[in-house]
């Protein structure tokens, strides 16, 4: 399929089916309205076939072009169907899994994630192991064919709207670093997994601790092999930087024709908008190369350190420029759903430089990977 | 260098050559190289290839050239090779204004690349659309010595007798084209920066150890690789997709690439990257007279923000 018939395909079809897509609710709504919304609109893109298109065959997709993927996403983010973080979250842990897992466990999962009928999360972070992720401790032993995982996950984004977990666990000895590191696809429901929600900064509860008691998994749920999954985790990092940042391009855009509705223009409002709008460019401009590199089956790597550098950037002086420009009150006071919609998104811009590698370690990376300057001290 | 060029191996061989060709000039002129090395018959086959690899390699050598006259002379519908007149400094405006009377003398007001000295005339694009040739003996045109003497520009003003019938051209065509030239030519300059940078930073040692190691250092050059590769991917999407906006962008993105490579790179030079001993000068110095050109990174992004306030829209720009 060509990327611009898909795109007028799809145009239409979003058109004829606005009314039963749209939001029941004004504004962003609460954490678990966004999540019927998702799975809602999951669901119709999968049952009319749109959510198959750029994944393979193998695994339940219907094939074609990564891009279609980018473009599927920016879509649903442009008509507001979606909170784009969440419906990207798809971009991040699903292609892994392809990659990594059985082909039957692959086949057998992904149509569920891309159906709506599941959320997946994401467990690397631990209450010691942020930045320097091969520190983790969360440990896995082997018990005849099973492993048993026991330790703890923080951070962990919607865990409890989650079904299945891509973790990362201990199976080497503590000093064995990135070399001893297994990934799993975990159930969610196996006895012994406790998740506690608790609120990000902006007031939903979107992060979770996760904790894991003696929790059996068969060994068919590993994704790579035996101490391989620093590679896993490897691969998985730049596709966090690949279409979800397409899709992000979509709703900065819209965030920032949100704005400029409401502002007058002058020679220091120009100047202000006129930044926000070159920020959110270069990362569109950047990502076009990236999302282009993915399709034509390059192999991503350190270098979308430098599309998580500009994303942050983009998010950042967008809502710094919000805050100067909106009414006055409109992010600190107000409470119509609009202003609030304003205030989460201002709040949750500030984790553009933290989630997914801060900043400074992408910096550390652009400085080794890229610029070759040797380690640092 | 004429042909179609399409893929990456020719391309990288066109850039190995062009490179060599121009490493010699460093401070000084390399169009002559460039015309032996077919510049004119590339610029009619592949303009954009030829446009993003002969400009990237001026920046990168810092070598001054005709270039941008003959960009500019092909967007108004002539023929490379004749000398043209560029808007002032810190502006896009048509540098000429057509006289209403029978005659109809022109109002000449702008700069001029050094090659304009010595041709018998120069074609001067006029706030009507039309252009016109001039005879350069009717124009003043002054040396610019400025922070960059090399760049070798003049300023020049006066009324002139039109030689030969106005045509209609394309300005706002020769100004996106000129943008992305110059958007090539600054970030080629910085790309040389960065590595000067670089490797300054690799070699040197204090408290015992290759400054290279400082976080502080990585960083900071860490930043510019990043506004270098944005403004890469800005001027690869004014190829794909050509349009005032992208040139636009193009050229601010280069010029910010061009800012922090100035202050990241200087710093991480520091004493001797304040001298003239070292190479960062010539760079560096030519970015900043580069950056006026056609509109600076500052006075576009305004214009930029004041075009999405009166669209009251915030367009896609490019599509996959
Ligand atoms: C919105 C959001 C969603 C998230 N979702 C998930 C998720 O779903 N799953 C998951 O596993 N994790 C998730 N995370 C966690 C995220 O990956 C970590 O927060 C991140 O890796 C940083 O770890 P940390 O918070 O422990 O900070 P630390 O690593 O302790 O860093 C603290 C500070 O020190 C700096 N620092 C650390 N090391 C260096 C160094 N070598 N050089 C220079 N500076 C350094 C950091 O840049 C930072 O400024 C999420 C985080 C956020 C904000």
């Amino acid at each position: 399929m060509e990327v611009e018939t898909f795109r007028q395909h799809l145009e239409s079809w979003l058109d004829d089916h606005a009314a039963e897509l749209a939001p029941a609710f004004p504004g962003a709504g609460t954490l678990d309205q966004q999540m019927t919304q998702l799975a809602k609109v999951k669901r119709r893109l999968f049952d009319a076939g749109w959510m198959q298109w750029g994944w393979p065959e193998r695994a339940g997709g219907t094939g074609g072009s990564s891009l279609l993927r980018a473009v599927l996403g920016e879509a649903v983010t442009e008509r507001d169907l979606v909170q784009p973080g969440y419906f990207s979250m798809t971009e991040v842990l699903a292609p892994t899994v392809v990659d990594f897992a059985s082909p039957e466990l692959a086949a057998a999962f992904l149509p569920r994630i891309l159906s709506g009928d599941e959320m997946w999360c994401q467990g690397f972070s631990e209450p010691d192991t942020g930045s320097d992720l091969s520190s983790l401790s969360c440990r896995a032993t082997p018990d005849r064919d099973d492993w048993i995982v026991s330790g703890q996950k923080l951070w962990t984004s919607l865990a409890q709207h989650s079904r299945r977990c891509v973790l990362l666990t201990r199976t080497g000895t503590p000093e064995s670093r990135h070399r001893g590191i297994t990934a799993f696809f975990v159930d969610m429901d196996t006895p012994g997994i406790t998740v506690r929600p608790f609120s990000i900064i902006s007031g939903d509860d979107e992060f979770a601790e996760v904790y894991f008691d003696g929790v059996r998994i068969p060994a068919d749920r590993m994704l790579g092999t035996v101490d391989g999954g620093w590679n896993v985790a490897m691969s998985l990092l730049p596709y966090e930087r690949s279409s979800c940042f397409w899709h992000r391009t979509a709703y900065l855009r819209g965030r920032l024709t949100a704005l400029i509705e409401q502002v007058e223009p002058d020679p220091h409002t120009e100047t202000v908008v006129g930044e926000a709008f070159v920020a959110l460019y270069a990362l569109r401009a950047r990502s076009h190369r990236t999302q282009h590199r993915l399709a034509a089956g390059h192999e991503l790597g350190a270098e979308t350190s430098v599309d998580k550098v500009l994303v942050a950037a983009a998010e950042q002086r967008l809502f710094d420029a919000a805050r100067e420009l909106l009414p006055a009150g409109t992010i600190e006071l107000a409470a119509d759903p609009e202003a609030l919609r304003w205030r989460d998104s201002f709040l949750y811009s500030r984790a553009a430089t933290i989630y997914g590698g801060t900043a400074e370690i992408q910096r550390n990376i652009i400085a080794k990977r890229l610029l070759h300057l040797g380690d640092d001290v | 260098m004429d042909g179609s060029l399409v893929d990456d191996a020719e391309r990288d061989l066109l850039i190995a050559t062009v490179a060599q060709g121009l490493a010699s000039r460093r401070g000084g002129d390399g169009y002559d190289v460039l015309v032996e090395l077919g510049w004119h018959d590339m610029l009619a086959a592949e303009p954009h290839t030829a446009t993003a690899v002969v400009f990237d390699a001026l920046g990168r050598a810092n070598v001054r050239s005709s270039c941008l006259a003959d960009v500019i002379a092909t967007a108004l519908g002539h023929e490379p090779g004749v000398a043209v007149m560029l808007p002032a400094y810190g502006t896009a405006v048509a540098p000429g204004v057509r006289g209403a009377a029978e005659g109809r003398q022109v109002i000449v007001a702008g700069l001029a690349l050094a090659s304009t000295v010595g041709a018998p005339t120069v074609l001067v694009a006029c706030t009507d659309g039309q252009a016109v040739l001039v005879r350069t003996t009717d124009l003043r045109l002054e040396a610019v010595s400025g922070i960059d003497p090399s760049l070798g520009l003049r300023v020049v003003s006066g009324r002139a007798e039109p030689v030969g019938e106005p045509a209609p051209a394309p300005w706002s065509a020769a100004v996106d084209i000129a943008r992305v030239a110059l958007g090539h030519e600054i970030t080629g300059a910085c790309r040389t920066m960065l590595d000067l940078a670089c490797d300054h930073a690799r070699g040197r040692m204090q408290f015992g150890r290759s400054i290279a190691s400082f976080q502080a250092v990585r960083h900071k050059l860490a930043e510019v690789l990043v506004a270098v590769e944005a403004a890469e991917a800005a001027l690869d999407a004014a190829h794909h997709t050509p349009s005032p906006v992208t040139a636009a962008l193009a050229k601010v993105l280069a010029g910010r690439a061009a800012s922090a490579a100035a202050v990241h790179c200087q710093q991480v030079l520091a004493g001797i990257g304040f001298t003239r001993e070292h190479e960062l000068h010539r760079f560096l110095l030519r970015t900043i007279a580069l950056d006026g050109l056609f509109g600076s990174a500052r006075s576009l992004t305004r214009e930029l923000g004041a075009g999405l306030l009166a669209d009251r829209t915030v367009p896609r720009v490019i599509d996959l």
